[in-house]
C-alpha cells in the first residue's frame, strides 16, 4: 500500500468530515445562485421601467420646447410683426394684431393639456428689448436675461415649481423677439405612479435639483416627508437597497435615474419584498454553508492545536539546551567586544591627534608663507628653507640659499656669525629679536627686525632656528621724517632753532677747549613785512629760500646756517681760529659783511626782481658761561640795534643796547595799560583851506606820561604797532574824536568842521573793522558826514579787494577818506584809482623842502597834479612856512596843516581858536598857539 | 318750396311709424326679423355673425322664431321703415313706398346723426371708427400718434393729399361724414357693391391709392392681408354701433336694452366679441373694460 494511501486510512474522520462538506457547500452555492439570478431578472425590470418612465418625463419637457417653437410660429404673430414692419402705429393697427396674438395665447394654453389638466400658466411674447408685446395667462414673469437664437433646454424652477421655455422668434430670418411659456411643473406628478401595500408598496418621485423638492403622484413639497433627500446623491440606474423613504421600516430598493437634460430624477421606491418576492435572500444560502464548514474548521483547529502542544514541549527541550550553549558563546563574545572597544578608542585618539598635527603644520605651512620673510635654518645655521616673501625680497631662489650658511645674507663688513652674536641669549631664552642689515643678491644693503626663535629636539637641545625679518623701511622713513620735522626749517631746508642750540652748544664746548672765539649773528631781512604784505606770501617765501641759499654760500663747512622763523636767520661761526676778540670780531665782521653784500645783490622772485638788505646783530662767546638764551638775545638786540641805525648794517652786541630794549619793553607794558585805562589824549591840528578858511582838524594821539620826556607818537605808535596795541588805541581815538565831534556839532562855530583820524593797516584789516566804526558812531551820535579816516599806504596790497569794500561800507554812510602820507610809499596808481578816497595828504618829508629839494617840489606837483586827475582834493602837512604854503597855493593845493597855521592843541584850546578863527577880520596869526601847543 | 318738402316728410314719417312692428306685434307674429348686411363678422353671410348671434339671443329672449333677412347699406333703412331716405345736406326725408322686411338692424350699424334722425339706437353694442388705408407698398408712411386724437385725425387727413381715395356713400365710409368731400380729394365713389369687405381688395386690385375702412372691418382684414395693407391712421373720432329700430319700436329697443345689459353680465357678449373680434379689445380698450 502506498504511503499516502495509508496516510489516508489514519486520517478516514478527516476525509468523511471532507466529503460532507464539500456537498453541503454545492447545495448552498447552487441556491444562492439560483437567488442571484431572480434578483438580477427583476433589477433589470426595474431598470427598464424606471428609464421608460424617465423617458416620458423628458418627452414631455422636450414637448414644451416644441410647444414654445410653434407659438413662436404663429401666424398671429408673423402678422403683427408684418404690420409693425410697416410702420402701422400700436394704437391704429397694431393694437388689433396684439389682440390677435393673445387670444391665440389663451387657445394654446386651453388646448395645451396633460391627461385633462390644462397646464400652461403663461405665455409672453416679448420683442427683441426683452419689453413685453403681448402675453396670457397669470404668473410671475420668469428672468430672460438674453434672446437665444434657438431653443433651449426647458428650465425648471423648483422655487416657483415651474417649468419655463424660451423660444426666438424670427421675421424675415431676423431675430426679433422670443414666446416665453411658464408651465406648471407639478403637472408632471400626473406621469407617476404610486402604490401602497403592506410591505411598503410601489412608489415613484420626481426629485427637483439637490433633492430638497420632490414631486410624487399625489404630492408636491419641499422636504417631502416620504423622501429622504439622500436619495438625491445615491449612483444613477443602479438600485440600491435602503430604509430610507421606508414608512415601517422596512427594506426597500431604491432607484435613481436622472430625466436627460433636466435637473430631475426619477426616484423610483419599491418594497424588497414587493419587487423580489418573499423568501430568504441569496445569502441565506451562504449561512447555511457557513455552519458546517465552521464544524469542521474547528475540528480542524482543535486537531492543529493538539498536535502543536506536543510539538512545543520538544521545542521547550531543545530551546533550553540551545540558550545554555548560547550563554556560553555570548561570555567569550563580550570579551572580544570589550577588546575591540579599547582597540577602536586606541585608533580614535591617534587619529585624532594626527588630525590636529596635521592642522598645526597646515597652519605652519601658512604662517610660513605670510607675508614676512622667513627663513628656517638647522642647528648650524645652514639654510634649509626660505619662504616666498624672502625670496622676493632678497632676489634669490630657493636653490641658491638651501644648504649655505646664513652668513652669507649677513651685511656686516667682518665675518663675525650673528648667530655666534646671539647664541647667549637663544641659548638663555631661546629666541633673539634685534635690528640687523642684510645684503641681497644685487648686493643692497636692507634693514630688517629679526626675530629668531629656536626650535628644540626631545632632548631640548636646538635642532633648527626660525628666522622672521621684518621690515624697517616705513619705521625708519618715518623716524627720519620726525628728525626733519624737528631739527630742519621746512620751507628752507635749514636746521631750525633746537638744531642751531644743540650745534651752538657742541661749538661752545669746543671752544672752551680750544681757547677760541665762536660767533652767533643774527640775522633779519630788511622790510621783509611790507614785502611780504606787498606782494603776498609766496613771494615772501621765495625771497627765504634764495637767502638762506646765498647765507649757506657765505658760510664755512663746519659753520651752521639756521632759520628761527619769519625772516629771521642765525648763522652759527662754529670757530673763529681766533684766540682774541678783536681778531674773532673781525673775522666775524667779515663774514657779516659778505652776507650783506650776498643779500644786497638783486634776486629774481617769480620775474619780479627785489632789492633786499639785511641787518645783522653779532655776539662772540669763547666759553660756555653765558646761556644760549642771553647769547641768542645779545645777537637779537644787536641786530635790532643796526635796524635803528637805519637797516643794512652789521652791529655788535654792546651792553648799553640791553638796556635800551628793557626800556622799550617797560613802555609796551605801560602802553598796554594806558590805553586799558583810555589814559590817552587827543590833540587836534587845525586844516585851513586856500582862502584861510578852517576848515577842519587832524586828531593826534598824546601819551602824557608823568616823565621829563614823555615818548611822542613817533615812539609809542611803532611799539603800539608791534605788539598789536594799536588796534585798541585807534579804537579808542576813533571813539574819543567822534565824541568830540558830536559835541562840536552843537557849536555854530565848530559844527562845520571836520575831524580826521589816522587809522593803521593793522586796523583796516580786522574783520569786525566797519561795524565797529558804525557802531562808534551811532553810540556817539557823530556825523558820520564829518568824519575823515586817513589811511596810509601800509595795508596789504593782496587784500585791496577786501579794503575797498570796507572804505566802501564806510563811505555809504558819509565818512570820508583821506591818503596819508602818500608818496611815501609804493603809491601804486593801479589800486590808487580803485580805492574810494576822498583826499590825497602830502607828506611832510616832500613839503618839508619843497622849496630847496626840486625832487621833493616835483613829487608835490605830481600828487596835486594827480589829485586833479583823479578828482581827489589834496592837502598838504607840516606846512611851516609862507613860503611852503605859497608854492603849493600856486600849483593847486588848497588844504594845508602845519605850524603856520597852528600846532596841535588840546580840545579846549582847539575850540577857542576855532571861534577866533571864525571871527570875521582876525587871521589865525593873532594867536599865540605855539605857547600852548603839545 | 323747402317748407312743403318738409311737411311731406313728417307725413311719411308718421305714416311709416303706424305700419311698424313694436315688440308686441313681434310677440304676437312669434317672429324676430333681423335685418343684416353683409359686413366684416357682424353678419358673415354664413350665417352667422356676431351680431347674429345676438340677435338669435335676443329672439329667444323674447320667445319667438329667429329670421334673418339680408340687405345692404342702400336698401337697409327702406328695408326697416319701408321707406327710402333722403338726404339732402343736414336734412333727411322719407320717401315712397316699399315693403317693410325686418324689425331691427343689427349690422355693425354705425350711429350717425342723419340716422338718428330717422331712427332710435340701442344701447352701443360695439366700438368703431373710420381708418385711413394704403397698400404696404404705398410710399406714404402712417402717421406717428400725436397727443390727442384730433391731432391723429389732421394729421392722417393731411396724408391724403392728392391720393385717390375709396369710399362707399351711405355708409359709415360715407366721405360726407367726416369732412373729407369739397377739399380736392380724389374721390372714388365704390359702387361695385354695397359690401363694405370688398374695399380693401378694390384697393388691392388698384381702384385707388387709399381707402377708408372701419376699424371692424380693418380688424378683420389686418389679418386677412397681413402685409399687403397697412392702417396710416384715423380719420374720423370713436364711433358707435347699435342697433337701429324704428321710432316707434321703444318698447323693442327697450327689452333688446335689458337683454343687452344680461348678456354683457354674464359673460356671453365678451365670449362674441372675442370669437368675433378677437383683436378689437386691444383697439378701444375703454369700450370694453369691465365696470366696476
Amino acid at each position: 500500500m502506498p504511503p499516502r494511501w495509508h496516510r489516508l486510512l489514519l486520517n478516514w474522520p478527516l476525509v468523511m468530515a471532507s466529503g460532507f462538506l464539500l456537498f453541503v457547500l454545492y447545495l448552498a452555492w447552487s441556491l444562492y445562485s439560483t437567488r442571484m439570478q431572480l434578483r438580477a431578472a427583476t433589477d433589470s425590470r426595474l431598470l427598464a421601467d424606471s428609464a421608460r418612465r424617465a423617458a416620458v418625463v423628458a418627452d414631455f419637457l422636450t414637448d414644451q420646447t416644441k410647444l414654445a417653437t410653434q407659438i413662436a410660429g404663429a401666424h398671429e404673430v408673423e402678422d403683427y410683426l408684418a404690420n409693425a414692419a410697416l410702420g402701422m402705429s400700436p394704437r391704429y393697427g397694431l393694437n388689433a394684431n396684439i389682440g390677435f396674438i393673445e387670444h391665440a395665447f389663451q387657445r394654446f394654453m386651453a388646448r395645451t393639456t396633460l391627461r385633462g389638466e390644462a397646464y400652461v400658466r403663461r405665455i409672453r411674447f416679448i420683442d427683441k428689448n426683452r419689453v413685453e408685446v403681448a402675453s396670457a395667462g397669470v404668473g410671475a414673469n420668469p428672468a430672460i436675461d438674453s434672446i437665444p437664437g434657438y431653443v433651449a433646454a426647458p428650465r425648471i424652477d423648483p422655487q416657483a415649481w415651474t417649468i419655463e421655455v424660451v423660444a426666438p422668434v424670427f421675421f424675415k430670418d431676423v431675430l426679433v423677439g422670443a414666446i416665453a411659456t411658464t408651465a406648471d411643473l407639478k403637472v408632471l406628478s400626473r406621469l407617476l405612479i404610486e402604490a401602497d401595500d403592506s410591505e411598503g408598496g410601489y412608489h415613484e418621485f420626481l426629485l427637483i435639483g439637490d433633492g430638497a423638492r420632490a414631486l410624487s403622484a399625489t404630492r408636491a413639497s419641499v422636504n417631502f416627508d416620504l423622501v429622504d433627500r439622500s436619495l438625491a446623491n445615491i449612483p444613477a440606474d443602479r438600485p440600491i437597497p435602503t430604509v430610507a423613504g421606508s414608512p415601517n421600516g422596512n427594506r426597500m430598493l431604491a432607484l435613481r435615474t436622472p430625466i436627460e437634460r433636466a435637473p430631475l430624477s426619477l426616484m423610483t421606491l419599491t418594497s424588497e419584498a414587493t419587487a423580489y418576492g418573499a423568501g430568504s435572500t441569496p445569502a441565506y444560502a451562504l449561512y447555511l454553508a457557513a455552519f458546517p464548514a465552521a464544524l469542521f474548521v474547528m475540528a480542524i483547529g482543535f486537531e492543529r492545536q493538539r498536535r502543536r502542544a506536543v510539538q512545543l514541549e520538544n521545542d521547550v527541550v531543545e530551546a533550553d539546551r540551545r540558550r545554555h550553549e548560547l550563554s556560553r558563546h555570548n561570555s567569550s563574545l563580550s570579551k572580544e567586544i570589550a577588546l575591540r572597544k579599547r582597540l577602536e578608542e586606541d585608533l580614535r585618539r591617534k587619529t585624532r591627534a594626527l588630525k590636529e598635527t596635521n592642522a598645526e603644520l597646515r597652519i605652519a605651512a601658512t604662517t610660513f608663507e605670510s607675508q614676512e620673510e622667513m627663513i628656517v635654518t638647522d642647528a648650524n645655521h645652514i639654510i634649509l628653507k626660505i619662504n616666498k616673501t624672502f625670496g622676493e625680497m632678497s632676489g634669490y631662489q630657493a636653490e641658491e640659499l638651501v644648504g649655505r650658511s646664513i652668513a652669507i645674507l649677513h651685511a656686516e663688513q667682518d665675518d663675525a656669525d650673528p648667530a655666534e652674536q646671539q647664541a647667549a641669549a637663544i641659548e638663555a631664552s631661546g629666541r633673539w629679536q634685534g635690528e640687523i642689515q642684510l645684503r641681497t643678491k644685487e648686493g643692497e644693503i636692507v634693514e630688517r627686525w629679526l626675530a629668531l626663535s629656536a626650535v628644540q629636539d626631545e632632548t631640548g637641545a636646538p635642532s633648527h632656528y626660525v628666522r622672521t625679518y621684518y621690515d624697517l623701511s616705513d619705521q625708519k622713513a618715518a623716524e627720519a621724517k620726525i628728525r626733519t620735522l624737528a631739527f630742519y626749517d621746512q620751507l628752507t631746508g635749514l636746521p631750525n632753532r633746537a638744531s642751531l642750540i644743540v650745534s651752538a652748544r657742541q661749538a661752545m664746548a669746543n671752544c672752551r677747549t680750544t681757547q677760541t672765539y665762536g660767533a652767533l649773528l643774527f640775522i633779519d631781512l630788511d622790510h621783509f613785512k611790507r614785502l611780504n604784505d606787498t606782494l603776498g606770501h609766496h613771494k615772501g617765501d621765495l625771497l627765504l629760500k634764495h637767502s638762506a641759499a646765498r647765507l649757506q654760500k657765505c658760510i664755512g663747512k663746519r659753520d651752521t646756517v639756521s632759520r628761527f622763523g619769519g625772516d629771521e636767520f642765525v648763522v652759527l661761526l662754529a670757530d673763529l681760529q681766533a684766540s682774541e676778540a678783536e681778531g674773532a670780531a673781525l673775522h666775524a665782521e667779515t663774514v657779516a659783511e659778505s652776507i650783506i653784500a650776498s643779500i644786497a645783490e638783486p634776486q629774481d622772485l617769480d620775474g619780479h626782481t627785489y632789492r633786499c638788505t639785511a641787518s645783522i646783530g653779532v655776539a662772540l662767546f669763547c666759553d660756555e658761561r653765558q646761556s644760549m638764551e642771553d647769547l641768542l638775545k645779545w645777537a637779537d638786540m644787536a641786530m635790532y640795534e643796526a635796524k635803528t641805525a637805519g637797516r643794512n648794517d652789521v652791529r655788535f652786541f654792546d651792553p648799553a643796547m640791553q638796556m635800551l630794549i628793557e626800556s622799550r619793553a617797560k613802555i609796551e607794558a605801560e602802553l598796554r595799560e594806558d590805553i586799558a585805562q583810555k589814559n590817552f589824549q587827543l590833540h587836534y591840528q587845525a586844516q585851513v583851506d586856500h582862502e584861510g578858511r578852517l576848515v577842519g582838524a587832524e586828531a593826534l594821539v598824546r601819551w602824557p606820561r608823568p616823565v621829563a620826556k614823555p615818548p611822542s607818537p613817533g615812539e609809542f605808535i611803532p611799539i603800539a604797532e608791534s605788539s598789536g596795541l594799536i588796534v585798541a588805541l585807534g579804537n579808542g581815538v576813533l571813539e574819543t574824536a567822534c565824541v568830540q565831534l558830536a559835541e562840536w556839532a552843537r557849536d555854530p562855530a565848530l559844527a562845520n568842521l571836520t575831524v580826521a583820524v589816522n587809522v593803521s593797516g593793522v586796523q583796516l584789516h580786522q574783520p569786525t573793522f566797519v561795524d565797529r566804526v558804525k557802531s562808534i558812531v551811532e553810540q556817539t551820535g557823530a556825523d558820520p558826514r564829518r568824519l575823515k579816516l586817513e589811511v596810509t599806504e601800509s595795508f596789504e596790497i593782496a587784500k585791496i579787494d577786501e579794503v575797498i569794500a570796507k572804505m566802501t561800507a564806510l563811505r555809504d554812510i558819509g565818512i570820508r577818506f583821506s591818503l596819508d602820507d602818500f608818496g611815501t610809499g609804493y603809491s601804486s596808481l593801479s589800486y590808487l584809482k580803485r580805492l574810494p578816497l576822498d583826499q590825497l595828504k602830502i607828506d611832510q618829508s616832500f613839503v618839508r623842502d619843497i622849496t630847496t629839494d626840486p625832487n621833493d617840489a616835483a613829487i608835490a606837483e605830481t600828487i596835486i597834479a594827480l589829485g586833479e586827475i583823479l578828482g581827489l582834493s589834496v592837502i598838504a602837512e607840516g606846512v611851516e612856512t609862507e613860503e611852503q604854503r605859497a608854492f603849493l597855493a600856486a600849483r593847486g593845493c588848497r588844504v594845508y596843516q602845519g605850524y603856520l597855521f597852528a600846532r596841535p592843541m588840546s580840545s579846549k584850546q582847539f575850540v577857542q581858536f576855532a571861534k577866533l578863527f571864525a571871527r570875521p577880520g582876525v587871521p589865525p596869526e593873532g594867536l599865540d598857539l605855539q605857547a600852548h601847543s603839545a | 318750396m323747402r317748407q312743403v318738402l318738409g311737411v311731406c316728410a313728417l307725413l311719411f314719417t308718421v305714416a311709416a311709424s303706424a305700419a311698424a312692428a313694436d315688440l308686441d306685434a313681434i310677440k304676437a307674429r312669434g317672429e324676430l326679423r333681423h335685418i343684416g348686411i353683409r359686413y366684416a363678422n357682424f353678419v358673415t353671410g354664413s350665417g352667422d355673425g356676431l351680431d347674429v348671434e345676438i340677435m338669435q339671443g335676443f329672439a329667444r329672449r323674447l320667445g319667438v322664431k329667429y329670421k334673418l333677412v339680408y340687405s345692404d347699406f342702400y336698401s337697409v333703412v327702406r328695408d326697416l321703415l319701408g321707406k327710402d331716405a333722403v338726404r339732402r345736406g343736414g336734412d333727411v326725408q322719407l320717401a315712397g313706398e316699399f315693403p317693410v322686411k325686418g324689425d331691427v338692424i343689427a349690422s355693425g350699424f354705425t350711429v350717425l346723426p342723419w340716422r338718428e334722425q330717422i331712427l332710435i339706437y340701442s344701447d352701443p353694442t360695439f366700438p368703431s371708427q373710420v381708418l385711413l388705408i394704403a397698400p404696404s407698398a404705398s410710399a406714404i408712411q402712417p402717421i406717428k400718434e400725436g397727443t390727442t386724437l384730433a391731432d391723429d385725425v389732421a394729421a392722417t387727413k393731411s396724408l391724403i393729399g392728392s391720393q385717390s381715395l375709396l369710399v362707399m356713400e351711405r355708409t359709415c365710409l360715407d366721405p360726407a361724414n367726416y369732412g373729407l368731400t369739397g377739399l380736392g380729394v380724389d374721390l372714388k365713389k365704390y359702387t361695385k357693391s354695397a359690401n363694405l369687405n370688398e374695399m380693401v381688395p378694390a384697393l388691392l386690385n388698384g381702384e385707388a391709392q387709399l381707402t377708408l375702412l372701419d376699424v371692424p372691418d380693418a380688424v378683420l382684414d389686418l389679418r386677412k392681408w397681413a402685409g399687403q395693407i397697412k392702417v396710416l391712421g384715423p380719420v374720423s373720432e370713436r364711433q358707435t354701433l347699435a342697433v337701429a329700430f324704428p321710432k316707434d319700436a321703444g318698447a323693442l329697443r327697450d327689452a333688446f336694452n335689458v337683454y343687452l345689459r344680461d348678456i354683457k353680465a354674464e359673460g356671453t357678449y365678451d365670449r362674441l366679441v372675442d370669437k368675433y373680434y378677437p383683436g378689437i379689445r386691444r383697439f378701444f380698450p375703454a369700450f370694453f373694460e369691465k365696470k366696476a
